[in-house]
């Protein structure tokens, strides 16, 4: 099973394990299609997740592909950072129909373009027009709290509701 | 030139849009797809999920590290306890925090008493789509009496709660054990009965058989796990494939079927419960004696070190993984749950329901055991 | 005339119909509660497929943003003697989700509810004990919820349309998104 982590490395790629049953490749942006299409030629042919990391510090998004290969019982952990300022990446559509929906929802939550992925609507939230709600600089309890927090005085200029009876 | 209004008119009228769900009996949970229709076939499918959005991701990351462990087993409704479970051999492996035989023997019981609950409730829901309402009383009920076992065990009928980083929070009650051996009898007995009520019925087999048939290779490419993919012919289950807990040391068997219709997909789920009460059946006698936990820092003070890490657990609907980033504060960094049942509503359903009969759409739906909390978070 | 409105509303209370409508994850506790085990039929509840026939609708937990619009739909679409019945805890103040964006937190301040069950998951017996006080409340001719519902109309339109009609950013203070293209 070192054969395929000494392989990648033999691709100037940093690579390791993580577990038993898992191994994180860290790949440049322009080199992500090729490792992932390397991949999944070796064998990674399932696709199980895409994620994304705000690491709001060093200004990137890390992107997370996570998949799979049924043959070796093993799971890659394909890993790439792209500026915080300028989120644009390739969508890898072409590889895996599914990437759609989920580079769909990370466009939502984080903001990221996918260049080539033409269906970017709104897929969770509806009416949406804050910060991209997952961002780290998002305070969801501060949203939350201007936009349900219930207030008494808060009347819209038309009487309170009596109880009746 | 002729004119025929008529015929306009008809073009235009030719295709009509049909919502399923959020509120309609043929859906499961609140969850809607929009179909276009061309008399009684689908055109076209539109995935609208989000109406069970709650943002767990968002308030993961602002909760403590053992906080979270109230707040996970929402995401997926009739099965929570595999987010348990998978959370807390994510952060049991990245503290390298060693558990006791005793507790793994008890995850792997709650673990396949919650998988024989949701298939039970699984397969009532096709009886509910089929109109065979029998199946829905039956198997509601006797799901109903593993309810009462996990009462017992955690207090909650539903959410249970009960797993902690380096092991469960109690252990066994005095004559769990017993009690569970004694369902287990029942629902052995019970198992003909649905064989021939639910399988041998020509009903739920002329709506199922040959209905939706899933290839291996689309299976593989559309992210299908656990039993639909097996159903396919792909026999591949975390369990057998990367053990963890106490599996290797557990016998069974992963049962084959390898149509890939929507008649296997449920015998698929029927023969795993076999199997799980064999799983059970053999904890019962195998479990060992010794503590249930081992000590674990106090929850402020509760640190994960630095790093990732991807858990997963193969659930009643397949592959629920937590990929868990910690930077080695107090809270979780990032989490990020990838649901079994993601690829196959939000994206393989797309594609796979263009060309039925608008009656066959729910079966479909019902046969794959989607969950939509599980994928709108 | 009031002798009449007794008779109508002991009546009432004897035939509830459900919408068979699943908002939330309470929607668990409800094949139970249906089926054999506990079996609500006896109280005469049944659930009911479109909110045209039924009676009672039940908010089966926390409510996102985008359910919280089809439930205005379907409550208003709902004929007149019509009760709504608040399940768990995320009703009453948002429940576990107090800080979430996209859960409402006080049920009330949207749709007119009737009764609450306290709890998550309230129990199948806490349920039926909800329906049977408010078939109570009904033949007694408590549960106007409906009536509150048109009086005050104009308070909670203000307060939907605040939620679900936004035309700009909540979180003003906070810089314009970096979107590209």
């Amino acid at each position: 099973m070192d054969d395929i982590l000494n392989e990648i490395k033999a691709m100037d790629l940093k690579a390791s394990w993580l577990g038993d049953w898992e191994f994180e490749v860290l790949t440049p942006k322009d080199r992500l299609a090729s490792t992932l299409s390397y991949l999944k030629l070796k064998g990674f042919k399932a696709f199980m997740g895409l994620s994304c990391v705000d690491w709001i510090e060093d200004g990137t998004f890390e992107l997370v592909y996570i998949i799979q290969s049924y043959d070796l019982a093993l799971e890659a952990i394909v890993k790439t950072k792209i500026p915080r300022q300028k989120p644009v990446i390739e969508s890898m559509r072409s590889l895996w129909g599914l990437c759609e929906v989920y580079e769909r929802e990370m466009h939502e939550f984080f903001g990221i373009e996918f260049v080539g992925n033409p269906n970017l609507k709104p897929f969770f939230l509806e009416n949406w027009l804050d910060t991209p709600p997952l961002r780290k600089d998002f305070d969801t309890l501060a949203f939350s709290e201007e936009l349900f927090e219930f207030k008494e005085d808060e009347t819209h200029g038309i009487k309170p509701p009596k109880r009746i009876e | 030139m002729e004119l025929n209004p008529l015929k306009e008119s008809n073009d235009e009228y030719k295709y009509y849009e049909l919502f399923i769900g959020p509120n309609h009996p043929g859906i499961e949970g609140n969850f809607s797809y929009v179909l276009k229709m061309k008399g009684h076939s689908v055109v076209e499918v539109t995935a609208d999920p989000g109406l069970l959005h709650r943002g767990f991701e968002k308030l993961m990351e602002r909760r403590l590290w053992t906080q979270n462990l109230a707040l996970i087993p929402r995401i997926c409704v009739p099965e929570p306890d595999v987010n348990e479970v998978a959370y807390c051999m994510g952060i049991e492996h990245m503290m390298k925090i060693e558990v006791p035989k005793r507790a793994q023997y008890i995850r792997v019981i709650v673990l396949e008493l919650a998988r024989i609950a949701s298939f039970l409730f699984g397969m009532s829901g096709l009886g509910g789509t089929t109109g065979h309402y029998t199946s829905v009383q039956w198997l509601v009920g006797d799901r109903d009496y593993i309810l009462d076992l996990f009462e017992w065990l955690t207090g909650g009928r539903v959410y249970h709660i009960y797993q902690y980083p380096g092991g469960v929070k109690n252990d066994l009650p005095v004559g769990w054990l017993d009690k569970l051996s004694e369902y287990l009898d029942y629902l052995e007995k019970r198992l003909p009965e649905y064989d021939k009520f639910i399988f041998q019925n020509p009903i739920i087999q002329k709506r199922t058989v040959g209905l939706g048939y899933i290839s291996a290779e689309d299976a593989i490419e559309n992210g299908l796990t656990g039993p639909n993919l097996r159903a396919s012919g792909v026999m591949y289950d975390i369990r057998k494939a990367q053990p963890y807990l106490v599996y290797n040391e557990l016998d069974f068997e992963i049962p084959k079927t390898g149509d890939g219709d929507a008649f296997s997909r449920v015998l698929q789920r029927r023969l795993e419960l076999a199997e799980s009460i064999k799983i059970l059946r053999q904890c019962v006698k195998q479990i060992p004696d010794g503590p249930h936990k081992t000590k674990v820092p106090n929850p402020f003070q509760f640190r994960v070190p630095k790093g990732s890490f991807y858990s997963k657990v193969e659930s009643s609907r397949g592959e629920f993984g937590y990929y868990i980033v910690s930077d080695g504060d107090v809270k979780p960094y990032r989490v990020y749950v990838r649901g079994p049942s993601y690829s196959i509503g939000l994206h393989y359903a797309t594609k796979a329901l263009v060309g039925m009969r608008i009656e066959d759409v729910p079966v479909w739906i019902h046969t794959t055991d989607m969950c939509p909390p599980d994928f709108d978070r | 005339m009031s002798e009449w409105n007794e008779i109508v509303d002991y009546f009432r209370g004897r035939s509830m119909w459900m919408l068979h409508y699943c908002t939330g994850c309470g929607a668990i506790e409800l094949p139970p509660t249906m089926t054999s085990r506990w079996d609500m039929e006896r109280f005469g509840i049944t659930p009911m497929a479109t909110p045209r026939q039924a009676d009672i609708l039940l908010i089966t937990g926390y409510l996102a943003i985008k359910t919280l619009k089809r439930v205005v739909y379907t409550y208003e679409q709902m004929q007149a003697p019509k009760w709504v019945l608040g399940f768990g805890s995320c009703t009453i103040n948002g429940g576990i989700y107090w800080d979430s964006y996209n859960v409402i937190e006080r049920l009330d301040k949207y749709i007119p509810v009737d009764i609450y069950i306290a709890g998550c998951m309230p129990r199948p017996e806490a349920i039926l004990d909800a329906f049977v006080k408010l078939k109570e409340m009904v033949q007694k001719g408590e549960a106007k919820g409906y009536e509150k519902y048109v009086k005050n109309y104009e308070w909670y339109k203000a307060n939907q349309d605040r939620v679900l009609k936004r035309t700009e950013p909540v979180l003003k203070r906070i810089e314009k998104v970096t979107k590209i293209g």
